[in-house]
């Protein structure tokens, strides 16, 4: 076999940009990052459907923003997305394959980090191509002429913030599903603690400081805004930090597990 | 080159692997046996920096396998088990880890065909045979072009046609100067291709030797088996002469402690007829039972007394 190999890298070694391309590489590949990215931008989008056919759209009920009316449904659809984070951070350990990954990567943290920036980008390009999708519509809708488009602070603060809240979630949901190494366990605190956010609307003084309430305020009207942050520390985008401190701190626990135990 | 030096790895209580020491070297194929947890994996898992030390340490090529630049390039590794995700595909597999150490789709292309899984290559590894598991596992490892493998029970679930070609190609790897380990449980698998054998039973070193050396172990070897017309007259004159004699069945005797010259000799001095006279060379399962007697960790004792009744 040594005849004739093919030519292998003139600077051979692992690096960090080489296992982010592995990473990325190896996240496509698998049919259940394809499903949830198809899921979360169908869902979205069959939500939008039943709001062409909503009474409620219109001055008297939800306003013409299409912005809101395309984002308006993420907590909900948002579920196949925390899915895909939680096997892209368990999966190799549940399903197989991490001895595999960390034999030829043996530097942990790397590895822990190019996942975390693959799933972010996954996150990214589905929350991109959902609320595209979603708008096109809703812009097909009856009312669809009557939409405003945006350009609004208003409308910016939901388009910005809803695709920084799904990356920032689902990169806690590879995190916790690197930590628990059980996809179903982490599925199960995922949904838990993004859609908590529902149960505890009313609680002000917890709520703000959950994962999921980042989504649910900027993605929602400035009045809504305006009543959910009143006398809030952590204010319209302050959300955005909570989540990513969940993410951060849920990394570095990943991180540790995964430098001090046997893979 | 591995070099394993007092590695020991403790699971709360239970000591898995205990104090091992024992270097692999290049141009030969090493075999790793031992009894089903014996330690095996846990030590090859070690090697390869999946599992910490407890204590002591393996190094590969001169380095901790964690100081590695180029993994792929230096160790090329198999493991038992579920190393590979089942929803990728064999492509999928080894691009993944090409990928890592910049290794372009030509050589993916290589080893896919040196293993021989061309037709399945975008197929899901989740619906794989054993046997194609196990070819995937060599392809991996070969990915690299490494100057060492390590393949954990390469052998197990191949065909009889992938048998003799894992045997050419471990033999060619080594011919190659490469350092080659196997492990497996099956003495006759490895006596067909490795050259030294280091042998484990319980975690600890039973024997790191030649096979041809290790076969000259065996307790067997160089028994004198004798049949004679008067095998009691032949018997107690032996014992006289200081043999151990131990009758078999009928008119066999088994002789230790002489040569078949010495029995030939007295039985003629005897007048004794002989039938038949010869000398027992130990084979490589037989070193193996007698090194691993006391070693067996899921031992059947029927199983075992069967194997101990024929040595």
């Amino acid at each position: 076999m040594s005849a004739a190999v093919a030519t292998l890298p003139s600077t051979p070694g692992v690096t960090w940009p080489r296992t982010l391309a592995s990473e990325w590489g190896k996240t496509w590949g698998l049919r259940s990052t394809r499903w949830a990215v198809a899921a979360t931008v169908v869902l979205n989008a069959a939500m939008c459907v039943l709001t062409a056919f909503d009474s409620l759209v219109g001055p008297e009920g939800y306003g013409y923003s299409l912005a809101y009316l395309a984002a308006g449904y993420l907590l909900f659809t948002q579920v196949p997305l925390l899915v895909h984070g939680v096997l892209a951070g368990a999966g190799e350990f549940s399903a197989g394959g991490a001895p595999s990954t960390f034999a030829v990567a043996p530097r942990r943290l790397g590895v822990l980090t190019a996942k975390a920036v693959t799933t972010a980008g996954v996150a990214a390009v589905t929350g991109v191509v959902t609320l595209v999708t979603s708008s096109l519509v809703l812009l097909a809708s009856p009312f669809g002429a009557a939409l405003r488009l945006g350009g609004d602070e208003q409308s910016v603060r939901i388009l910005l913030g809803a695709v920084a809240s799904l990356v920032l979630i689902t990169v806690l949901a590879l995190a916790v599903g690197a930590l628990l190494r059980r996809p179903l366990v982490g599925i199960a605190v995922m949904v838990a603690l993004g859609l908590s956010e529902l149960a505890l609307l009313g609680a002000d003084g917890l709520a703000q400081w959950l994962p999921g309430h980042a989504l649910v305020v900027l993605t929602s009207l400035n009045d809504f805004v305006a009543l959910a942050t009143a006398g809030s520390p952590v204010g319209t985008w302050g959300g955005l930090a909570v989540l990513g401190a969940w993410a951060l701190v849920a990394l570095v626990l990943a991180g540790a597990r995964l430098r001090r135990t046997d893979v | 080159m591995i070099e394993v030096a007092d590695l020991t790895k403790r699971y709360g209580s239970t000591t898995a692997v205990d104090g091992l020491t024992f270097t692999v070297r290049p141009g030969a194929v090493t075999g790793f046996l031992g009894p089903n947890g014996a330690g095996k994996s846990t030590t090859m898992r070690m090697i390869v920096g999946l599992a910490r030390p407890t204590s002591g340490s393996a190094r590969v090529n001169g380095h901790a396998y964690a100081d590695l630049r180029a993994p792929l390039q230096e160790v090329g590794v198999m493991l038992d088990g579920r190393t590979v995700h089942p929803g990728r595909t064999a492509w999928g597999h080894l691009m993944g880890l090409a990928r890592t150490h910049g290794i372009g789709r030509a050589r993916v292309q290589q080893v896919i065909e040196l293993a021989g899984l061309t037709s399945v290559a975008r197929r899901r590894v989740g619906g794989f045979s054993l046997g194609m598991t196990q070819r995937l596992g060599i392809a991996a490892a070969l990915l690299g072009d490494p100057p060492t493998v390590v393949l954990d029970e390469p052998v197990n679930g191949l065909d009889p046609d992938g048998v003799l070609w894992i045997r050419g190609l471990l033999r060619s790897l080594a011919d190659d100067g490469r350092t080659v380990f196997l492990s497996s449980h099956l003495m006759s698998e490895l006596a067909a291709v490795a050259n030294r054998v280091v042998v484990i039973g319980r975690g600890v070193l039973l024997a790191d030797d030649d096979i041809d050396a290790l076969v000259t172990r065996s307790a067997r070897d160089g028994v004198v088996r004798v049949r004679s017309a008067e095998p009691e007259r032949l018997g107690r004159a032996l014992a006289a002469a200081g043999a151990t004699v131990r009758p078999v069945d009928g008119d066999l005797l088994e002789v230790t402690g002489t040569d078949a010259g010495t029995v030939g000799a007295l039985a003629a001095e005897l007048g004794v007829p002989v039938l038949e006279l010869g000398t027992v060379a130990g084979t490589l399962e037989e070193a193996y039972l007698d090194l691993t007697a006391d070693a067996v960790e899921y031992g059947g004792t029927g199983a075992r007394a069967a194997a101990g009744d024929r040595s």
